[in-house]
């Protein structure tokens, strides 16, 4: 046995480690929940030279897939990490990496899909896994995910397949646990050995070594036998691609216990497909994958205690799925409990019981397998939980599937004051519930169609009229065919609105106008002060959950004091959304959508194209609205091809970016927008690091090359100037086509400075020119404000000193960075000046 | 290696549990994980340590979980302590507004941040149940530069009857170390004084529990909620409170030095600032007609911008009435009962907020 040392590490921690040890060629990411840990653990590491890994922080998870694919077509040894969304959105790599056959190890801090979206722990992502020809292997535990994460290299090699090391997010991911390491990273890679690429010196191109049995790869990058990766394959050789991949899998059936048993030799530890407690006489058994295999064991032994002959299995291997094994874990059982942490709708269980009923149909003896979907959304597993599955399965009337946990709703009562309730009105309230609701019925009965159907709860007679009908489809039926209401707007009468909804009259109250000059082509702006800009009604409710200080309310605020009428809001995931709209709860009191964290601007296209739709066709009322999509500088980055292509299209709708300079959202880590040599969580300073590498994207400049009628750079330090570019922004997305605006936005949380300072510190962003405040009008560009004609220009270090993310900058030692940064700043102006003075640039 | 713990007691399936309970900021994720460390290298126990998932903004509600048992025993429990041996209360205002003493017993040991005494404390918070220590971690913080978790640290480890004091500090000196030799010594002494100055409540309190609330709530569940998740409740977050979210100040509007700008409104994230038609120097304008104190969450940005000093910086606690405090003035009903909450967010990383912050030691 090797000698190991202890660390008290989570699941994450513990999947850097074991590559740090391996020292992967390449990682290519992409920063989600829960699995972002492992990323930047290894990027600490490296700011202190501890290992080798090539860290490429991509753009998108589909392109974090694709440079792993690229990498391993060139001989790399190649790792990842990713959870939920971002697994589902490089999904269609998966099946690549394994129909041709390129080995790389994948780790999956299993997570809900959305949506609604949710961050929380279950299974939902992982069995998207489960056809595409990658093994998987679950650990149940932090020790287990280091241990398979070198299991995983030494199998995917040996079959020349992917592996996805797989364990629950948040409770294996974030959960610290001592654990065992090899002490010496040596022993690690005299356990995996060298990768024999094709191209290695000294390696025979394509036989593998028959005395070692190791394996011989591929590799793009061998020119003296140089090979075509990727065929374009139809009938009659696909079915044969596939049967070799199948039998690639029943390969990897068979190596895995040798793989084991080497394991356990080289470190104490027994490895299995899956393992059991008190199963072997157990009458009724639960099968539950990660960390609730561990859970359900205390309930066990409470069973026990009553005489009821209970047990617990679980796997760790789900491809190649254990068939076998399973079947010794559950020879003896009556009944088994599968409990699935995913549903497969409409199946009637989730992936899990379906696989176990095929494991045992063909056991003699027959088992009742019962199903209970369970623990979604991170919904915790108590030993009770365990306890009431047993029980449960114990009634002979059982139902054969069902949920376990969920929660009815209605009036319930009350404990502690503290508990979350969704917000209603104190004392008499039912009483003043309906006045409530009386006073905006008869006001929004006169209102716009914004506000048709807000009322539709106890209007009745109202919702005869067409319009109304129109605008809120389902009214009509409210209370007719049950009890309960269908329409969509009824909050069963026992949560009282809190606002109306802000009608278009409301939200006109001519803070700014705006007209399009024909002779110069110019839309002329007037008005925008703020004393005026008071009186724009809350598009925006308060309340909601951003940090003291946060920017994002701030820009949003002076956005829409620009806009007047109507506005429909989308935002892509980040901080603004996840702030604004937690369940049972939204900020908004205008119609607002979220989709994916990439794909908002063509979401929008689609919100649109229904409305000019609907228009034409007589089905929507005439009058007109500004949509308006809303991103953090993370959506812009995953998010840049569908905001180019609708953009490219010309749809009526403005693109807004609040750009904070990192995935705050997730805890920091570096964006494109980051500025360089900043500190993040994935480009920490060191003795080999000096924070983020390359330089800040310029993103105003990318969508001006798209030729859309309105490009505008806003800051909160110039505020009148903002409000006009949101109201000529509205004009030009409504007449002309797309705008693009972008605003630099405080973080007070991860630039680590006080909330209180962040106008001066945004002023003095534009102060360094760091971010100039310009507008691109049909095609011409104009500075609207240059620090250096009033003396206030200031250097950038000025600026980095007053965050605590790039305070480090200002130090001696890193003056060739902030010379090179400084330059490229003064560049940028120097070009953005020209193209100022002359109208053709 | 370390010799074995004997723990002094144990639930019903064999672990000894720690819970704490704080508001992001305060630095109870990283105690965690330090207690969690004790207990595996110092200790030699079994441990296991995790936050609650969520959020480690300013401002919004943290706990975090420690598990203990012999190092023989597998660690089989991963849910969340809800009976805990060890309760650490970061911040006081958190009782009453978040269930942060559910599932105290007569044996558990609270320890409070709280400048009252521990009987004082035990009246106010009508904390009848369970050995209670108070200590103002806050000030010691400041006295020592260290931060309040490393207080909480070693007050914990007095508290707890078998966590020698020489195991925590080293463990202070590792974890510190490592990333800044130069806060050491502020850190550690931040340790010893938790340790030293914990005052014990009288065990023979008679105090009347609070009364479990007898109020019905309502909520959405499967057979109520409007499908798919979506939300036909618009504004409803102005049901939040925020002002948990303050760290002890307020900004206070001195209303005849307002001048109407609206600045304050242009840099306030918070939909604080009342402005309504009205008459200013006989002239028809939008004015200022005050603070919507539940949802300013003390940022402090207003005061920052204020050109005529109409906004000041005000310590809260000299205000227990607001001068000028409106409710949100576009709000349907008269009055809604507000939930208290903090800032919430996903941050879920510890990797960056693990760090030196500007105002000294470490989060």
């Amino acid at each position: 046995m090797e000698e190991q040392k202890i660390m008290y590490d989570s699941g994450n921690e513990l999947a850097a480690y074991a590559a740090k040890q391996i020292n992967y060629h390449v990682m290519g990411y992409y920063p989600i929940t829960p699995s972002t840990q492992i990323a930047e653990n290894l990027d600490i590491m490296r700011a202190q030279g501890e290992h080798d890994i090539a860290l490429i922080a991509a753009e998108g998870e589909h392109s974090a897939a694709g440079i792993c694919y690229g990498a391993s077509t060139g001989g790399a040894r190649v790792f990842n990490a990713t959870s939920a969304n971002g697994l589902l959105y490089a999904l269609e790599q998966f099946p690549v990496q394994s129909g041709t056959r390129m080995p790389m190890v994948m780790n999956v801090a299993c997570r809900t899909i959305s949506g609604p979206l949710c961050i929380k722990g279950d299974h939902s992502d992982i069995m998207y896994m489960l056809n595409t020809g990658w093994i998987i292997l679950f650990a149940d535990e932090p020790q287990k995910v280091y241990d398979f994460n070198l299991l995983a290299l030494k199998l995917a090699e040996a079959v020349r397949l992917p592996v996805a090391v797989a364990f629950d997010g948040f409770f294996t991911s974030h959960q610290k646990r001592k654990c065992l390491v090899f002490a010496d990273d040596d022993v690690v890679k005299r356990y995996i050995g060298p990768k024999l690429s094709s191209d290695n010196p000294g390696t025979s191109a394509f036989a593998g070594d028959s005395t070692t049995g190791e394996n011989r790869f591929y590799s793009v990058l061998d020119l003296k036998h140089p090979v075509s990766i990727g065929s374009y394959m139809n009938e009659p050789d696909v079915i044969n691609n596939r049967y070799q991949l199948h039998l690639a899998m029943e390969e990897a059936k068979k190596k895995l216990p040798e793989l084991f048993e080497e394991y356990q030799t080289l470190s104490g530890r027994a490895l299995s497909f899956g393992e059991g407690y008190r199963h072997e006489d157990a009458d009724i058994l639960l099968f539950v994958l990660g960390s609730s295999y561990h859970t359900a064991m205390e309930a066990v032994d409470l069973l026990r205690k009553e005489g009821i002959k209970a047990g617990v299995i679980t796997l760790f291997v789900l491809r190649p799925f254990p068939v076998r094994e399973l079947r010794v874990l559950c020879h003896n059982a009556k009944t088994i409990i599968v409990a699935d942490r995913q549903d497969s709708y409409g199946a009637g269980g989730g992936n899990m019981t379906l696989e176990v009923k095929a494991a045992l149909q063909s056991l003699a003896a027959s088992v009742r397998i019962l199903s209970r979907i369970y623990g979604l959304g991170g919904k915790d597993f108590f030993v009770e939980d365990a306890v009431a599955l047993f029980r449960e399965a114990l009634l002979p009337d059982a139902k054969d599937f069902d949920y376990y946990g969920v929660t009815q709703g209605g009036t319930v009562p009350g404990g502690s004051t503290a508990q979350a309730d969704s917000g209603r009105a104190q004392g008499g309230m039912s009483a003043f519930a309906a006045s409530a609701q009386n006073t905006a019925g008869a006001q929004g009965a006169a209102d716009s169609q914004n506000a048709a159907c807000f009322d539709c709860g106890n209007a009745g007679t109202q919702n005869a009229t067409g319009a109304q009908n129109a605008a809120c489809p389902n009214c009509g039926n409210a209370g007719a065919q049950s009890a309960r209401s269908t329409d969509p707007h009824d909050l069963s009468g026992m949560q009282p609105q809190y606002f109306k909804p802000v009608t278009e009259e409301e939200s006109t109250p001519g803070i700014t106008t705006c007209t399009f000059d024909e002779t110069t082509g110019q839309m002329i702006v007037k008005g925008g002060l703020l004393k005026d800009a008071t009186g724009m009604p809350m598009r925006i409710a308060p309340g909601h959950g951003a940090c003291p200080g946060c920017g994002i309310p701030v820009n949003l605020n002076l956005l829409l004091k620009g806009i007047e009428g109507n506005v429909v809001i989308l935002f892509q995931t980040g901080c603004g959304m996840v702030v604004t709209t937690g369940y049972p709860k939204t900020a908004f009191r205008i119609p607002y959508l979220h989709n994916l964290f990439q794909n908002g601007a063509a979401t929008l296209s689609g919100v649109v194209e229904a409305f000019h739709q609907r228009q034409k066709r007589g089905e929507y009322p005439e009058g007109k609205i500004t949509f308006l999509m809303v991103s953090g500088d993370g959506g812009m980055d995953i998010g840049m091809g569908s905001a180019l292509g609708t953009a490219l299209r010309g749809h009526n709708l403005i693109l807004f970016e609040y750009d904070n300079g990192g995935y705050m959202n997730t805890g920091y880590q570096l964006s494109y927008s980051t500025p360089m040599g900043a500190r993040s969580s994935t480009s920490h300073v060191g003795k080999a690091q000096y924070g983020k590498t390359f330089f800040h994207k310029d993103t105003p400049e990318l969508m001006a090359a798209t030729h859309i009628p309105y490009v505008a750079t806003v800051a909160e330090s110039n505020p009148t100037d903002f409000i006009r570019k949101a109201a000529k922004a509205a004009a030009y997305s409504r007449e002309f086509g797309t705008a693009y605006v972008k605003a630099i936005s405080a973080c007070p949380l991860n630039w680590n400075d006080k909330p209180n300072t962040e106008r001066s510190v945004i002023a003095a962003s534009v102060d360094c020119c760091y971010f100039p405040l310009y507008e691109i009008e049909r095609g011409i560009t104009t500075l609207n404000y240059n620090p250096e004609t009033g003396n206030k220009k200031i250097p950038v270090t000025e600026w980095f000193g007053m965050m605590g993310r790039t305070k480090h900058l200002v130090k001696e030692e890193y003056k060739p960075i902030t010379e090179e940064i400084q330059a490229e700043i003064d560049r940028r102006f120097s070009r953005l000046k020209a193209r100022s003075e002359h109208p053709l640039l | 290696m370390n010799k074995t713990t004997i723990l002094p007691t144990t639930n019903e399936n064999g672990y000894f549990e720690i819970r704490l309970e704080s508001i992001g900021g305060l630095g109870a994720n990283l105690c965690g994980k330090m207690l969690g460390e004790l207990g595996a290298l110092s200790l030699a126990l079994n441990s296991l340590s995790f936050s609650s998932y969520g959020s480690e903004k300013r401002g919004s509600p943290v706990k975090a979980y420690i598990r203990w048992c012999d190092s023989e025993k597998p660690l089989r429990v991963n849910s969340p302590v809800t009976h805990p041996h060890i309760l650490g209360i970061f911040h006081e205002g958190l009782i009453g507004t978040h269930p942060v003493l559910d599932g105290v017993s007569v044996d558990t040991k609270i320890v409070l941040n709280t400048p009252l005494s521990a009987d004082e404390a035990a009246e106010k918070y009508h904390i009848s149940m369970g050995e209670l220590y108070c200590l103002d971690a806050l000030t010691i913080a400041m006295e020592s530069r260290s931060r309040i978790n490393m207080v909480m640290l070693g007050a914990i480890a007095k508290a707890s009857g078998f966590i020698p004091l020489d195991a925590t500090e080293q463990l202070c000196r590792d974890t510190i170390g490592k990333k800044y030799p130069a806060l050491i010594e502020a850190n550690l002494n931040g340790v010893r004084l938790g340790y030293e100055r914990l005052t014990r409540a009288s065990d023979e309190r008679n105090i009347e529990p609070i009364p479990a609330g007898n109020t019905e709530h309502f909520v959405w569940g499967w057979d109520n909620a409007p499908i798919g998740g979506v939300n036909p409740r618009i504004g409803s977050t102005v049901s939040n409170d925020l002002s948990p979210s303050r760290e002890g100040y307020i900004p206070l509007f001195i209303q005849e030095k307002c001048i109407n700008c609206g600045l304050c409104d242009s840099t306030c994230p918070d939909m604080v600032f009342q402005f309504a038609p009205g008459i200013y120097k006989d002239k028809e304008c939008m004015v200022n007609q005050g603070l919507d104190y539940y949802h300013c969450k003390g940022c402090l940005r207003c005061v920052e911008i204020c050109p005529t000093n109409a906004l000041v910086m005000a310590l809260e606690k000299d205000y227990p009435e607001k001068p000028y405090f409106r409710t949100n003035q576009h709000l349907l009903p008269n009055s809604i009962r507000y939930q208290k909450t903090g800032a919430n967010s996903w941050i879920t990383s510890d990797s960056y907020m693990d760090e030196k912050r500007v105002d000294g030691g470490v989060v």
